[in-house]
């Protein structure tokens, strides 16, 4: 589930459960072709160090 | 060095304390919205969010939930917003506050997640479905893939 701005209004989104063929294939093959196990995004946080605790307000 | 903390919320989220967190560092009422939204929904058990804390100031928020597309789990980031003060700054010298939203859903959830259960994808849906925002998601999370499915703008990210 996401959120859309549009006219002035949030409009709750999900994604579609069925993709077209082409999406369905383009997807396969970013999936087939791409490692991200050495993604610059990774360890970040464990880099830092940083708790995570319950929140309260 | 700063200290920095993520808190977790499931719920029971007092929502107009919680947006006087973050008083004055909205860009506009969609801003704002959005967040209010995400929050209502996390007060429905619908999402959880999770909170950046910098020498205790609230700094940034993001949403998750699950979602399945073809057949496949896939994290949905329902929505990640940075204060308007903190958006351009670098935390500890060197990462933005948003790098490190989605560095500790990388880092801490989605491994937590498989152990018990495969995810495919983390997705993103910009909330202006714009290219000019497409694109930022694009670069600030590298690797990601762009599809638009009737109409609709999505980011993936292989997990």
């Amino acid at each position: 589930m996401a959120y859309k701005w549009e006219n002035g209004k949030v409009i709750r989104v999900s994604m579609p459960k069925k993709l077209s063929p082409e999406n369905e294939k383009a997807l396969e093959e970013y999936w087939q072709n791409t490692d991200t196990s050495k993604n610059p995004l990774r360890g970040i946080f464990k880099s830092l160090k940083i708790k995570v605790i319950d929140g309260k307000c | 060095m700063e200290n920095v903390k993520i808190l977790k919320f499931e719920k029971k989220v007092v929502i107009p304390a919680f947006l006087d967190f973050f008083q004055n560092q909205f860009e506009n009422d969609r801003e704002r919205e959005l967040l209010l939204n995400l929050l209502k929904d996390c007060n429905n058990k619908k999402n959880t969010i999770y909170v950046l804390e910098i020498d205790k100031i609230k700094v940034g928020v993001i949403g998750i939930t699950f979602e399945r597309v073809m057949d496949s789990p896939v994290l949905s980031i329902d929505y990640l917003f940075v204060a308007k003060d903190y958006r351009k700054k670098f935390i500890n010298k060197n990462y933005k506050a948003s790098q490190i939203l989605i560095s500790f859903i990388l880092d801490k959830i989605i491994p937590t997640i498989q152990e018990v259960a495969m995810i495919r994808y983390l997705a993103l849906y910009p909330d202006m479905q714009n290219e000019k925002l497409a694109n930022y998601y694009l670069n600030l999370i590298p690797q990601s893939f762009k599809i638009k499915e009737n109409k609709d703008i999505w980011i993936l990210f292989k997990l």
